[in-house]
């Protein structure tokens, strides 16, 4: 493993790295250290972003929130506004590794990584988040449903990194964030849920049963549209289940990761006295 | 007769008290005192070829390319090295694992087995040279598990003339036990109830947190040093002796700080290879296994199966036991009989009220990691059958399994006719149990759980169903008439002591443990006992750190030592006082007259038999060997909550409250007890070893591994019952493995309790238990 680091002082020296097919970036490093040392990455070339100040930046935009990619979990954790108007990432920040973990790994690190377990990524898919990207041939955007196209792929092309992620205020809904893993801490899931809720609407994710972090959008428009009164539930969960598409690996078969997410979404929305007000 | 228990219960001065451990500061602040910590100049890095194949002949090694690598010194084959049939098992000698392991072989066992060595001046070297060796295979038919392993189509695994000690090499038996007390099958069928149940536990592996790891050079009168991360420094002696044809006179093995080892270093896994390299070279050279080589090329756990039969009348009173195993050994055979016997010596005497018992078992090979000790070394797989089959008949009786585990299991000045028919891999020895608080600890237990209160049955959520089980679990303290230990201790002249022991600390506290009980007898704080502990050219002989062996039969032997030493120094004050000895006395440091009143200081008694009057050394050697193996008790009880709706299980709590006689350093004692529990409960709930379809194991590291966090699992409450065995060292005996003995079958009898279904093979995963609950809707 021979590689070269680089810290550039200035967002126009990153970029001047990245102009490297085999650059990577460096954030937090906790996936990509772990992927270098089992050889599955060889970077020539990483270039840590820890001197730029202003990728660190948490910043209001009114209904929006933007993170900068240098942000850390626990940052995030520790960020009054964070705290107040996104409970949702919170709570799924709350899930991710250990504390040592928290204070490396980054949530923009989380969507480049791109992999379909990961736990910010769910709670920012739930966001409506959108990814600002900087690249030889300027600022574009894109929303984090399309940016991120397969595990560990994303739209990402040679000289362009993100710079920050900008998501959407939820406050003002019901929030739910569900982890199931073979044990509690350190733990990739087994499949993990997120929900929000406002009264008739709802918006629903999937974590670890797809190639991606899967939106359940035509179970979320029936949810409006008829509701989940009476058989209409198990029609609704069944919805659900059909957006994920789970494969077998060390961690489970994906026999039980259809029975987990079944079960837990009856958990969610079926249970006769809660009728969905669990949604908390 | 050697009194019952409750007679010595006493005050003591340094043990049953919370010491520091002597080397606990060094430890945490990071002092260079692991076997890797070191450096010697010019030493080689040694990297190990490995098979890819689970089960193939050696065509042909080319290192030609390898040896082009700049850097690269040596690459050694079998050819290199002799041919000497061997085991890697650290036990006494002769030792009772079959001679079946070369150090490089013409064959391969299985995925990861060691096909050549290579030395070089640099680890990336050694690296790149390991990618370089080509090996030619012709590839045989593995076997991959043990139902295959004793079928008529199944390849023979040791086909070598050179092996010894295997019980049926053709069909891949490496060893066989059956004895029987009484007419079991006839009672069984007189019985008014007679169930019968499988039960089988999968393997486990030790991820201790240092790898496995040695460096081997010659000293200036070119006797062979390895330093070893090795529970076992001298039988590691004894055996490369064998091996190399060395004579032990020109071996040195030191053992300095270990980070755990589980009975994951009771064997030779490094010192060999360094071993040959030094040799062959005349160079210093250190080998470190990789996470994936410690997990899938040392040792594993025996995975075993039992199919166990259970009578007894209506009333619960249990008539008579049979348990029939099967346990594999994966490619060798280390351990191989003694851990099948332990699984049902350390568990069937606890229903010592049988009217007849029956064991037997059959230890086969296959093409898998070796097998070898572990924590607990087969007790924990007997216990899950035994205890579980008594839970499920107190079931069919309709009576409380607890009730039923209790008035059928052994008590205080009793006795089993198991302890003289089996030992470990021989006869054991006849024995009476002379300190059991089983009660005391079942008792305490039900307190802590909340037992009598208990409700079980679906929470108000109508989703999570609650459910209690518990466990009754036994173990023992060292092997009795086989294990042996020394201790060496010396004087000095400001009144401090060397204690020179064999005995090896592991991480498990034992050099504080010995320093307490030389410190009780001698009348001296802990802090002038200077502990140097398994060094075979500087202390005595001890057989190592394994079998729960080493407060008792190690402590006994310090406290033999320290006893001589006790009565020089007395003599020496005698001298020096003009006081005749039986006016004598020690108090803290001194030696007082209760006659005249005069008191003299250690430092002084020693400063001049030093250098002015009647000039000699006080010191002395002690050793002991078990004539018993005094068996520590204990009780488990586990609260479990099941999701019904996904299978996940959630262990809220678990209590083990264990009975070690007197705990010398009480901490300690708890550590080891929490230690034991929660590996019990990792082996239980989370720890999943997984194969390719090919014998690869997949499961290497601890990401696909799941070695349970302190988040994993609720409230764990530990606690020692107050006890006394009369011929340990100030009443004790062990505490190291039992507690891995008893998680597997307390949860499954919970789970049970919980959801009505019944779990038989471990660990238990969610996903099974899901499987069943959805299977019986259906």
């Amino acid at each position: 493993m021979t590689f070269k680091l680089m810290i550039p002082n200035t967002e126009g020296e990153l970029q001047q790295e990245l102009m490297d097919d085999e650059a990577r970036i460096l954030a937090g490093g906790t996936d990509l250290m772990v992927q270098m040392r089992s050889g599955k990455v060889a970077p020539t070339r990483v270039v840590s972003i820890k001197k730029l100040e202003r990728l660190k930046e948490i910043s209001d935009l009114g209904e929006r929130i933007r993170i900068g990619a240098a942000v850390t979990y626990s940052e995030l954790q520790r960020s009054h506004i964070l705290q107040e108007k996104s409970p949702i990432l919170l709570k799924a920040i709350r899930q991710i590794g250990s504390l040592q973990i928290r204070n490396r790994g980054t949530a923009v690190g989380n969507i480049a990584n791109a992999s379909p377990a990961g736990d910010a990524v769910l709670a920012m898919v739930l966001s409506e988040a959108r990814v600002e990207i900087m690249g030889p041939k300027g600022e574009r955007h894109e929303s984090i449903e399309s940016f991120i196209i397969g595990p560990g792929r994303t739209t990402l092309s040679t000289g362009e990194y993100i710079r920050a992620v900008v998501i959407e205020k939820t406050d003002d809904w019901q929030s739910l964030f569900i982890k199931v893993g073979q044990r509690n801490a350190m733990c990739i899931s087994v499949a993990s849920i997120g929900v929000l809720r406002k009264g008739k609407e709802v918006r629903l994710a999937f974590g670890s049963v797809a190639p991606v972090v899967v939106r359940a959008h035509k179970a979320e428009r029936f949810f409006t549209r008829e509701g989940i009164d009476g058989t209409k539930l198990g029609e609704f969960v069944e919805r659900c289940v059909e957006s994920i598409s789970p494969i077998d690996d060390v961690r489970a078969s994906s026999w039980y990761r259809r029975q987990v997410v079944r079960g837990e979404l009856m958990k969610i929305f079926g249970h006769p006295d809660v009728g969905g007000t669990d949604v908390t | 007769m050697t009194p019952l228990a409750e007679e010595k219960i006493r005050e003591f001065n340094v043990v049953k008290k919370n010491t520091d451990k002597v080397d606990g500061k060094a430890l945490v602040s990071g002092k260079p005192v692991y076997t890797d910590d070191f450096d010697a100049r010019d030493e080689l890095q040694v990297k190990l070829v490995r098979s890819p194949h689970a089960h193939a002949t050696i065509k042909s090694i080319d290192a030609s390319e390898a040896l082009k690598i700049p850097g690269v010194v040596a690459v050694l084959t079998s050819d290199d090295l002799p041919r000497v049939c061997f085991t890697r098992a650290g036990q006494g000698y002769p030792e009772p694992s079959p001679y079946d392991t070369f150090v490089l072989d013409r064959r391969v066992r299985y995925v990861g087995e060691p096909v050549a060595i290579v030395a070089a001046e640099t680890e990336k070297a050694a690296t790149a040279a390991v990618k370089a060796v080509k090996v030619e295979y012709e590839l045989l038919k593995a076997v991959l598990s043990m139902d295959d392993a004793m079928k008529p189509s199944a390849p023979t695994i040791h086909p070598e003339e050179e092996a010894s000690g295997i019980f049926d090499a053709e069909r891949n038996i490496a060893a066989h036990f059956e004895m029987e007390i009484g007419e079991t099958e006839k009672i069984l069928k007189d019985c008014d109830v007679t169930i019968s149940r499988t039960y089988h536990a999968n393997t486990q592996l030790h991820a201790m947190l240092e790898p496995h790891v040695s460096r081997s050079y010659l000293d200036p009168n070119n006797r062979l040093v390895i330093v070893s991360s090795t529970q076992v420094p001298f039988h590691a002696r004894r055996i490369l002796s064998r091996i190399f044809n060395i004579p032990i006179s020109s071996i040195r093995v030191i053992k300095p700080r270990i980070g755990g080892g589980f009975g994951g270093k009771q064997a030779l896994h490094t010192e060999q290879y360094v071993a040959a390299v030094t040799l062959a070279t005349r160079r210093p050279a250190r080998l470190i296994f990789t996470r994936e080589e410690v997990s899938m090329a040392t040792n594993i756990r025996h995975e075993m199966q039992y199919e166990v039969k259970i009578g007894a009348s209506k009333d619960g009173k249990i008539r008579a036991i049979s348990m029939d195993g099967v346990s594999n050994t994966g490619a060798y055979g280390e351990h191989a009989l003694t851990t099948l016997m332990v699984s049902g010596s350390k568990t069937l005497p606890l229903y010592n009220k049988v009217e007849a018992v029956r064991f037997s078992g059959n230890v086969v090979y296959t093409n898998l990691p070796p097998a070898g000790a572990f924590r607990g070394y087969g007790a924990p797989q007997g216990l899950f059958a035994l205890d579980c089959i008594v839970d499920e008949l107190a079931t069919e009786l309709g009576l409380d399994p607890l009730t039923v585990k209790e008035m059928n299991s052994i008590r205080e000045g009793e006795s089993s006719p198991i302890f003289k028919l089996m030992g470990e891999g021989r006869e054991g020895v006849e024995q009476i149990v002379r300190s059991c608080k089983l009660q005391e600890c079942i008792d305490r237990g039900k307190e802590l759980i909340g037992w009598e209160k208990r409700s079980k049955g679906m929470l108000p959520d109508s989703r999570r169903a609650k459910g209690y089980g518990c466990a009754i679990a036994m173990q023992g303290s060292g092997i009795a008439k086989i294990d042996m230990g020394a201790a060496t201790i010396k004087m000095n002249e400001d009144g401090s002591f060397n204690l020179l022991i064999g005995a090896t600390d592991i991480g498990t506290g034992s050099d504080t443990a010995l320093a307490q009980i030389a410190a009780e007898v001698l009348h001296v704080t802990v802090d002038k006992i200077i502990v140097y502990s398994s060094d075979t050219d500087f202390t005595p002989f001890d057989t190592g750190a394994y079998a729960s062996s080493t407060t008792y039969v190690s402590g006994n032997a310090v406290k033999a030592a320290a006893e001589k030493v006790r009565m020089q120094i007395l003599q020496g004050a005698s001298e020096i006082l003009e006081e005749p000895l039986p006016n004598l006395e020690l108090t803290l440091a001194e030696v007082h007259s209760k006659e005249t009143g005069k008191t003299i200081s250690y430092s002084d008694i020693c400063t001049q038999l030093f250098y002015t009057f009647n000039q000699r050394q006080i010191g002395a050697t002690g050793s002991f060997v078990g004539e018993e193996s005094p068996i520590p008790f204990m009780a488990t009880f586990a609260e479990v909550e099941v999701d019904m709706e996904t299978g996940q299980i959630d262990l809220k709590k678990l209590v083990s409250v264990a009975d070690c006689g007197t705990p010398i350093n009480p901490v300690q004692a708890l550590g080891q007890l929490e230690g034991g529990t929660m590996q019990g409960i990792g082996w239980a709930l989370f720890e999943n070893v997984m194969y390719s379809q090919t014998g690869r194991m997949l499961t290497t590291d601890f990401f696909t591994y799941k070695v349970p966090t302190r988040m994993d699992y609720g409230e764990l409450i530990c606690e020692l019952a107050e006890s006394y065995e009369p011929t340990g060292p100030y009443g004790a005996k062990s505490i190291a493995e039992i507690g891995i003995d008893s998680p597997i079958p307390a949860i499954a009898n919970a789970l049970y309790d919980a959801t009505g279904i019944r779990l038989r093979e471990a660990p238990f995963k969610s996903e099974k238990l899901l499987f069943e609950i959805l299977s019986r809707e259906v």
